[in-house]
């Protein structure tokens, strides 16, 4: 198995919110979605990938490296949901910065994304629409040699056209098969049509790693007259809520033919997955 | 380890580029003339041009912290310490162009207003290594607490000199025999010129290395 990312064990504490043993991996050739609500712990995972931050124990691995302060990360591609340059640097300037400190730059490379994508050099960072600033970073992101790609909510406040222009990037970049992309969002229906695998993750844990598929066919939504369910059966939904029209919440798949056929019972779709797990550790609280 | 402390100090000039406009050059331009005019001094338009390089020196850390930029060097493969040590770089070199302009200012200006050369000269340079050593107070203060957090703390050394210079006055109207020996002073440094300024660049060179330290030690323990 050729892992591009191992994370093994992860721990953060801080004040109110802690990533907890947080382990999962995503292979060389592959998408790897990761989602989850707000504040679940995304970003702090993704700090900890790039060794923004320091995690109080478990491992974070790169292509079998450890990720030190100093490590090489040459290889690693980052798109943020901010970036990181300067506002009022110029895109020339964004290059006249970032270029020395990567070996494999290509300047050539980076001005036929740059023109590919309609940006102008002479125009500033704080001019550049949120999509033009995706596709900036993205631009030097695939102009240093990376193999992997980690993208942090960069297709969050994008019109349509653009987040499907975004992700056909990424499903050409990981045609490839050395390269790999962790994506994380909470825009789910980018996942459902690029992800290959999905790390789901919720208060700091991780609730699921495993291919898209696996996830998708795991669970099924169930809904139907709330007077009809016994309580027992009840107990097992995730997520349960009523409202005027009547019950929903989502069960394991393999437990669907234990419920009554009087209940509506579908496929569920990725954003429904992130709001029941969501919804039922709330209930649980 | 030489290659990316040079590209980090290009990073920091492109970082403060933006502020290096046009309109800003007419600004200081315009001040110094105004200077000029008024104190009819070298010395005054010299010590503005160090002035304004003092101002630039927080540009990185303001405008970094707007960005998060801390992190952008972290993806950029950059040691802490290389930061550090490159902002000191970048500092130094800031100050050693607007020494070499406030000489060139002296060398132009001093003939215009009747002063002699060499007494403009130390002067300026005497100006230059106060910001220097109030810099390497303040570079620590904004590595541990960033630039808004440290907006208040960096005003400390000036406020430190202004109360050493309003003690040094009031000591010496009181005090006689103070006075009788800070007259003597200048012409101690030109009977012991060699160590004086042995002394000096110890004592600045003691500084550095302390304020180096201490920025060092308080970055690495910072998360962005």
């Amino acid at each position: 198995m050729n892992n591009i990312i191992e994370i093994d064990k992860l721990k953060k504490q801080y004040d109110g919110f802690a990533l907890n043993e947080v382990s999962f991996h995503l292979q060389a050739g592959y998408i790897g979605g990761f989602v989850g609500p707000n504040g679940a712990g995304k970003t702090t995972t993704i700090k900890a990938i790039l060794g923004i931050i320091r995690p109080d124990s478990g491992q974070v691995k790169i292509m079998g490296e450890e990720v030190k302060e100093g490590t090489a990360k040459e290889f690693i591609g980052v798109v943020m949901d901010n970036p990181f340059y300067v506002e009022d640097w110029r895109i020339k300037d964004v290059e006249a910065a970032v270029s020395p400190f990567y070996s494999q730059w290509n300047s050539t490379q980076f001005h036929s994304y740059l023109k590919q994508f309609h940006i102008q050099t002479n125009k500033k960072v704080k001019e550049l629409s949120r999509g033009m600033k995706v596709k900036l970073q993205m631009a030097v992101a695939l102009s240093h040699g990376a193999r992997l790609l980690v993208l942090d909510e960069p297709t969050s406040g994008l019109d349509p056209v653009a987040r499907d222009e975004i992700c056909g990037m990424l499903q050409d970049f990981v045609s490839d098969e050395n390269h790999a992309v962790l994506f994380s969002t909470h825009i789910t229906a980018d996942l459902e049509k690029i992800a290959d695998f999905i790390t789901f993750i919720s208060d700091g844990e991780i609730w699921y790693s495993g291919t898209k598929d696996e996830l998708l066919e795991k669970y099924v939504r169930i809904s139907g007259n709330p007077r009809e369910i016994p309580e027992n059966q009840k107990a097992r939904i995730i997520g349960y809520r009523e409202h005027s029209t009547g019950f929903e919440g989502m069960i394991q798949a393999t437990d669907s033919r234990q419920f009554s056929s009087k209940f509506l019972i579908e496929p569920v779709t990725l954003d429904e997955i992130i709001i029941f797990i969501n919804k039922g550790r709330k209930n649980d609280e | 380890m030489m290659s990316k402390l040079l590209s980090f100090v290009k990073l920091d000039f492109i970082t403060i580029k933006p502020y290096m406009t046009m309109k800003n050059l007419w600004i200081y331009v315009l001040t110094m003339a105004f200077m000029a005019f008024s104190t009819q001094s070298a010395t005054s338009v010299a010590s503005m041009i160090l002035m304004i390089a003092s101002l630039h020196v927080i540009y990185p850390f303001a405008l970094g912290e707007k960005s998060n930029i801390d992190a952008f060097y972290i993806t950029l493969s950059i040691p802490r310490r290389i930061v550090v040590y490159g902002r000191y770089l970048f500092v130094l070199c800031l100050d050693v162009c607007a020494l070499l302009i406030g000489f060139l200012i002296a060398l132009i200006l001093s003939p215009l207003f009747k002063e002699n050369l060499n007494e403009t000269l130390l002067p300026i340079f005497v100006v230059f290594l106060l910001f220097t050593i109030i810099q390497l107070i303040q570079l620590p203060i904004y590595f541990a607490l960033g630039y808004t957090k440290a907006k208040v703390f960096v005003m400390l050394p000036y406020v430190l000199l202004f109360v050493l210079f309003m003690l040094s006055t009031h000591i010496i109207e009181s005090l006689p025999a103070v006075a009788d020996f800070l007259e003597e002073i200048p012409a101690m440094f030109v009977q012991h010129k060699i160590a004086v300024v042995l002394l000096c660049v110890g004592i600045w060179s003691f500084l550095l290395l302390v304020s180096t330290a201490i920025s060092t030690r308080s970055y690495q323990k910072k998360e962005f």
